[in-house]
Order: C-alpha cells, then structure tokens, then sequence
C-alpha cells in the first residue's frame, strides 16, 4: 500500500510557518528556513510511523477542513489499560482516541489536551437518539489548561454507505450538535451498522483549528 | 512621507510582525492620541485587559505614534512620540516624547456610565499637557456610545470656565508654569495637575455595522500653540470621523479637524494572551507505552550511565541533555538541561515519559533535577503511576500539578554521565540594533551578522563570545555630541557605533555555582557589555517556592575603548546593587534596586513588569540618584519602558529566547546600570515552581 506518498502531511507546513533564518550547531535551532527555500515538500517520515504501518496496525486517514488538501494518515501505536488509543502520524502527530471518538491531539497548533466525550460514544454505540454532556480542555494561549462544557444532542440522520477503499461500509449518519454560551459544533458520525464502529466522522477539535475529517482504512 | 512610515516601521517593526500572526478586536474606539477616545477627545473606557494597541496618526498639525498598554483591568499607559513640522520656527521640527496614564474609576452598569480619569502627557515638555474625568454610556445594544467629560489644561483651554475644584482649596484657581528649559523636561508636573481653568467636551460614536463606524466630538481643546507656532486655524469646536475596521484587525480612520484640517490614523490592537498556535505546533511527544521489565528492555543500572544509551538518545531527540542519572531501589533521579522548550513544564512532561518508557517497570518514581548555565534550580519529583492515570484525564493538567513535588536541589543527587563536557555551541545570526528616540532622529539601526560561540569544559563554566559585523545601518551617523556634565558613562553610545566596524560585544569568563540552600552565585569577568570590561560578582538569594528573592552585585567596570576591541578607557568604577524581586502573583513582578551607579552616583531604580504566562512581558522603571534633576539634563531622570515578546508566542514553534527591547525617552549618564548578561534572577526563576505552574498545561504537551 503506497498511498503515504501521496500524502501531503500539514505537520510540516506548520513548522514552516515558524521557519527562522538561522544557523547553528543546535540541530533543534537549525535552518529551517533553508529546508523550506530548498523546497523540501517530502519531509522523511517519522521512523517510528513506519515500523507500526509494516507491522499492519490499525490506520486512518485525517484532514483539516480549513486548509485545503491538508491530510496525513495516523497509525495506532500504543492502547493503555483503560483502553486508550495514542494514534501517531507519518509528520510526527498523535492523537488520543477511544473507539474512533478523539480525546486529545498534540501538534495542531490549538490542541485538544485531554475529553470526556463519553456519553455521546455511548448513545451512538447503542444506536439511540439522546442529549448528551461533552467536556473539552484546550490549552489557552497562556499555556494554561481549561475546561469547556457543552450540552449535545445527538440525532440519527440517515442510513449511508460509506466507500472506505475496496470496502463499502453500511452506517448510520448521526449529528452531535453542541453548544456553550460561547461556542456552538456539529459533529458527525458513521457508525458501521453490524459493528458499531466509527468508521468516519468529522469533529470539532478547537476555535482556533476547527474540525478534522477522520476515516479509517481497511488493513 | 517616507521618513514617517520609515519611524513607524523601526518603533513597532516587532510588534507589527505579531500583528500579522494574530490581531485582536478593538473593543473601544481609539483617539488620535492612541488612548480610548473619540477623536482628538478622550472617553470614560478603558481598553480590554492586557491588549497592546499601536496607533499612527497623521494630519497637517503633527505625526502621532503611540504604543498603549492596558496594564491590569483598570489601569492603562501610553508612550508616545510625536512631530509637529516648524514648531520651533522654520525648518525647525519638534520631536516629542510624552507618557498617559489612564484608571476606569467605575465601570459601566445598566444604568450607570464607565467613568475614567486620565493625565496626557505628564512627564514630557507638556505639549498635550492635559487631564480629563468623562464619562461614557453605551445605547441602543452598545451601537451607539455618548461621552461627556470635564478637561483641565489644554482640554480646558476652549470654552472654558474657572475651575470648580476651587471650592476645596485655592491652590486650584493656576495652573503651573511647566517646564521652562528642556532639563526640567520628564519630571511630574504635579502642580499643573487639573489646576487652571477648566472646560467641557462631549461627543458620540456610533457603529453602523460590523465594520463602519462614525464619531463626532465637541472639543475643549483651543489649539492655542499651533495656533500661534504653526499658523493652525481653529474655525469649530467640532470634528468628525468615518472608521473602517477590517478583516485583519487594523482600523483606519479619517476625520476632520476643527473646520480646517483633515487627518488619517490607524490603530492595531494585539492581545499578548492570546498567540496564534496557543498549544505550540512542535512534534507530540511520546506517547506511555506499556511497562517493560528489565529483560525486556534489556536494561541494566551501569549501561544507562551510558552516553549512548536508549534513554539518553530519546532525551537527546528532544532537545532535552541528560547530564546525569542515579537508580536507587525504585527511584530514578536524572538531571537534565532543557535546551528546547519555551515551557520547562513541557520539558518536564517529555522527560517523565521518555523515562517511564526507557526504565523498567520496577522503578516507579521519578526525580527531574532542572539545570540552568550548569547549576541545578529545582527537584520534581513524579510518580509513574500519575503519569500512567492522568495522561488523558480530562483535567490531567492541574492533578498533575498537584501530585508532584517541588523543592530546591541545591546538590544535584544523579551521578554525573562521563564525556559530556566539554561542550561546545556556536550561533551565526543576523542582528538588528536600534536606537530608538534621539532627538535628532527618531529611529537608527545596524543590521548585519551576529556570532556567538560558547564553550563549557565543565558544569558551570561558561567561555563566551559574541562579535558582529555591521553590514548596513545609520547608528553612526549621529552628530550629537554630549553635552553631560557627568562622566559620559552611556551619553557616548553612538561614539561605539561610530569608531567601530568589526565588533567583539562580548568575551566572558563565566562560573555559575550554588553556596548553599536557596543561594545561587555567579561571577563573570571579561568584556562584560558593548561599554564596559570588568570583573562582576553576583548572589541570589531565591526558594524555590516562594515569590520574593533578593540578590547582591558587585562590579569593578572599566569603560572601553570606542573601536570595541581590546583597549580600555581611563575610567573605572565600582558599582553594584542589592535587589529585591517580587513576584505579586497574576503576572505582576516588582523589582527594587539599591546601589551605586556607573557614573558614581548612588540611589534606587523601580521596575514593575507584566509577564503574561506564555512570557510575553510589557514593563516600566524609573531611577532616582544622588545626581540632581539639572546635572541629569534632558529628561530629569532615568526612566523607560520595555518589552519582549518569545520567539514561541510568534511562530509556535519550540524554541527558546525572544525578540525584545527597551524603550527610554532619552539615555543620560546618571542612574546608568552596568549591562552584565545572566543575572541570576532570570537565569533561575523558569524551573522554580511559580513559573512552572504558569505554564504547567504544557506538561502533556
């Protein structure tokens, strides 16, 4: 499977953003801004990413909505003993998921540092229509960690297929619409009918950031 | 035209290229003088806390460039340079340097109006020498705002009536004379303040929609001066302005003033709290991986002493020096020198997990030693088991916090990792050098190369050098000569700009050690600054948990030679301080130091600064010696403002250091500190337990 060079990792494109013209014997310091002029599109990817897509671990395909063709794939490295999933990127990203639903990210810029988005994964497991309390801390931007509540309701659209690639899933489209006195997202979910998987979904991750597009491929 | 936008470009060129990162909103309307206001009237409001907002403006009668603080909720500052073409006859502009100082009095209610006292220009030639009280109600869902306000001095110059503050005392029927020679310039003119006749100003500022708005102003203000300098025709008490806000956050006004001129301004606002990437855009870090045992890992206490080892080259991919290592029972105790992140906090985090990854299942706490310049500031102590619960708990942030310890680690407790020194850094940058402010001309600057070399043969000995060559620049076309009666300790700036081309800035021997519990030393000897060589001895005296320190310098300073290579002056001086810091908790740290100055003269300097937690810091002091206010000369006294912003907030990218200034009316020769790179203070303060809570919510960054 080659699709990782046809990839367009934004990880990269961010740090670019804080090229500084410098050079230095600290390789941390060194000339970005000379990788950059060198027009170094294919940043090498990350080692680590590549032993765990060899070894045929679990894979999705994430994008960024606000930036055009920003895409990059995710391997699941690591699953602790409360079953959370740290998923780790091709550009040197992660993500914590728990059973397709992100409850973190690290490297977007606004992150998510931690969620409790566990009732809506309950009401979508169970295939039911319900409100919902989600709970999102970011990091502010003086590095302080803050907690945000919102009320959702989730509501089942429609049934869908879903063309994963060679593999057409039947799912169930459903919103998660929340709301705080600030600050108001739409969700959505595929949920894979028999299996009560996500299979695809877009979710909110920051004001700043925005929303990410996630599908799983098949291995 | 082009020299305006030349001064614009030099005062902010910093500040401006944060504007193009993040903007913020304007919340108030912003008066020619860049301080909340309609046009040339003020209002009762106060900018949003913490906004740094940056105004041009310019008209016919003058240039106004203005950079204001909102310096806690209440309270706001403003600098202020201005020029006013021919005002002291032809060809013959004045260049003036002013400070405002504003305080909300009350804030708005529904049916109540913000009120807010102001002083314009209170320490400079007292051109805009002014006071003010208004009052501001917002109407019709905050659309539409209506002022009305009491001026003294110029703004109780028109339509003016004898001063009602008069019926406390006589002392409020005259105003004072203000300064009469450019050395009374820069003192308080407490007998001008809201004395004299006063006069009433009103006004309305209506926002048609998201982007248009319009302002119309009675002013109190006779334009008296320009009237007779400058030939400027005062035909109505009104003026008018049309704003327009755009999508990036500037706000461009034009307006018309008193029936006979036109003028454009524009403002940018920009809130330190709130950087582009807020959560940094670096690489994640590790991720914990499930516990190994000490077969699996093949892991054994002698080869992790190791400069090759596992653990060393995952710290060493973190920009993170491991420096030493001690396993004892179930307790690793490292110490590390983060040369990376902005955030120890975040330095911390990575190392805890890069250890819980790299160490055997068996060992289940660990002991972070924080190293700066070679000594150790701090001891955190974590407990695998937090890390391993918390790492996506939704408020893993302040659990984390409050399960680890903190104290002092005066002795480091790891052994020391053979073959680490010596060790050796270089640094080739460019540099830009600006003098901000001369009289003569508002802005001059050198660009060209920087190198910076160093060299540590053992843990704390520093051998440093940086040098220059200017490649382009006016610093040496300055023709000011001093005219201080004192020894020209700093007034002969630009004679080392001048007489210099290759430059040595700096060539020090530095040793960096602890005394005791609590206690940090440092001495460094060598070429110490671009003006002096010399021997320099510092202790600080700073807990780990606590927020006062105090800290003693003492210096033997010889003033070198122009050309800034090896020669010396005849003038030598023993100078130091003692110091008081205090950190008053929400980001506000005070500073006080007592001592002898370069030029001999003994006396105090004040320093208040706001640090927001990200590091972006806005400050002021002011010095007050033994030198009388007439022996100072221009400006009566030191004083200036300053202000750094991180490389980090700018690019959100995980690297230390920050772009920075200070900003003072005039440089004399009293109340002048001897410029010795590392005092403690900063040195140690990033890994003590206030700044690591500051920025404790990158510790799972």
């Amino acid at each position: 499977m080659s699709f990782t060079t046809a990839l367009r990792p934004f990880g990269l494109a961010l740090t670019l953003i804080a090229g500084l013209t410098a050079c230095s014997s600290d390789p941390d310091n060194s000339n970005l801004l000379a990788d950059f002029i060198g027009g170094k599109d294919a940043i090498e990817p990350d080692e680590t990413f590549l032993a765990y897509e060899a070894a045929g671990a679990p894979e999705l395909i994430m994008s960024l909505q606000s930036i055009p063709n920003a895409f990059t794939a995710f391997v699941r490295q690591t699953t602790n003993a409360k079953g959370e999933e740290t998923w780790i990127s091709l550009d040197r990203l992660s993500l914590g998921m728990k059973d397709g639903m992100i409850i973190a990210t690290r490297g977007l810029g606004a992150d998510q540092l931690a969620a409790d988005p566990y009732q809506t994964l309950a009401a979508l497991k169970a295939g039911r229509n319900g409100i919902t309390e989600r709970f999102i801390t970011h990091i502010n931007g003086e590095s302080q960690a803050e907690i945000l509540a919102f009320r959702c309701s989730v509501t089942f659209q429609k049934q869908a297929p879903v063309d994963l690639g060679g593999y057409t899933a039947n799912t169930d489209l459903y919103y998660e619409d929340c709301r705080n006195t600030q600050t108001k997202f739409r969700n959505f979910f595929w949920v894979e009918r028999d299996s009560r998987q996500l299979v695809q979904s877009r979710q909110w991750i920051s004001e700043n950031l925005g929303y990410v597009a996630l599908r799983t491929l098949p291995r | 035209m082009a020299a305006k936008f030349i001064l614009w470009s030099g005062l902010t060129s910093i500040l401006l290229s944060a504007t193009y990162t993040e903007a913020a909103e304007l919340d108030v309307p912003v008066s020619v003088f860049g301080t909340p206001g309609l046009i040339d009237m003020p209002t009762g409001e106060v900018f949003t806390d913490g906004q740094v907002i940056l105004t041009t403006d310019i008209s016919s009668i003058a240039q106004k460039y203005t950079l204001s603080f909102q310096i806690t909720p209440r309270m706001f500052g403003s600098f202020r340079y201005s020029i006013i073409d021919d005002y002291d006859g032809v060809g013959n502009n004045r260049y003036d340097r002013s400070f405002d100082f504003g305080y909300l009095l009350l804030k708005e209610s529904e049916w109540r109006p913000s009120v807010a006292i102001g002083l314009r220009d209170f320490g400079g030639t007292g051109l805009y020498s002014s006071e003010y009280i208004a009052a501001t109600k917002h109407l019709a869902n905050n659309s539409l705002s209506i002022t009305g306000g009491i001026g003294w001095g110029r703004l109780g110059s028109y339509g003016s009536f004898s001063n009602p503050l008069s019926i406390f005392s006589d002392i409020f029927d005259t105003r004072g004379d203000g300064p009469t020679s450019i050395s009374e310039v820069g003192q308080l003119e407490i007998d001008q303040w809201f004395r004299g006749d006063a006069a009433l100003f009103g006004g309305v500022a209506w926002q048609i929609n998201d982007r248009i708005a319009f302002k119309v102003e009675y002013s109190s203000d006779a334009y008296t001066q320009e009237t007779s300098k400058i030939g400027f025709e005062h035909k109505s008490p009104i003026n008018a302005a049309l704003s327009y806000g755009f999508q990036n956050g500037v706000d461009v006004s034009v307006y018309s003033l008193y029936g006979s001129e036109f003028g454009i301004m524009g403002s940018i606002a920009l809130s330190p709290q709130n950087p582009k990437f807020p959560s940094g855009i670096e690489e994640a870090p590790s991720p914990l991986l499930p516990r190994q045992s000490q077969a699996a890992l093949s892991w054994d206490a002698g080869s992790v002493r190791q400069k090759d080892s596992a653990l060393f080259v995952a710290l060493d991919d973190q920009g993170i020096a491991l420096e030493g290592i001690k396993i004892e029972g179930s307790t690793a105790t490292v110490r590390i020198e983060n040369g990376r992140f902005p955030a120890q906090a975040q330095a911390l985090g990575r190392t805890a997990r890069i250890l819980a990854n790299n160490l055997p299942s068996n060992i289940t706490t660990f002991k972070l030693e924080s190293v700066a310049n070679g000594i150790t500031t701090s001891r955190t102590t974590l407990q695998r088991r937090d890390l391993e619960a918390l790492e996506y708990d939704l408020e893993n942030s302040w659990k984390s916090f409050a399960r680890a310890d903190f104290e002092d680690a005066a002795r480091s407790e790891a052994e020391t990792i053979e073959g680490i020194y010596p060790k050796f850094d270089w640094r080739l940058t460019p540099y830009l050098d600006p003098s901000l402010f001369d009289p003569d001309n508002p802005v001059r600057a050198d660009v060209g190369l920087q190198f910076e070399t160093s060299y540590e043969p053992a843990s704390g000995l520093i051998l440093s050098g940086t040098v220059r060559q200017p490649v382009i620049g006016n610093l040496s076309t300055s023709t000011r000569e001093s005219n201080s009666v004192l020894p020209h300790v700093r007034t002969d700036a630009a004679e080392y700009a001048k007489q210099s081309d290759f430059q040595i800035k700096t060539l020090t021997a530095e040793y960096f050690f602890r005394p005791g519990q609590n206690l940090y030393g440092r001495a460094t000897a060598g070429y110490l600054e671009t003006m002096y060589g010399g021997v320099s001895g510092e202790v600080l005296w700073k807990p780990v948990n606590g927020n006062l320190a105090f800290g003693a310098e003492l210096n033997y300073a010889v003033k070198r030679d122009f050309d800034q290579l090896f020669g010396f002056q005849d003038y030598d001086i023993v100078t130091g301080h003692a110091s008081a810091y205090y950190d008053f908790g929400g980001g506000y740290l005070g500073q006080l130091d007592v001592g002898r100055y370069l030029a001999g003269d003994y006396g105090a300097t004040v320093s208040f600064d706001r640090e927001f937690d990200n590091g972006f810091r806005v400050g002021a002091f002011f010095t007050l010696t033994d030198v009388s206010f007439d022996d100072f000369g221009e400006g009566s006294f030191d004083k200036g403002i300053r202000f750094s912003v991180p490389v980090d907030w700018l690019t959100g990218s995980a690297t230390q250091g920050g772009y920075g200034t200070t900003i003072r009316p005039v440089l004399r020769d009293g109340g002048a500190r001897l410029d010795v790179r590392n005092r403690l203070y900063d040195v140690v303060r990033d890994s003590h337990t206030t700044e690591l809570e500051d920025r404790w919510g990158r510790f799972w960054r």
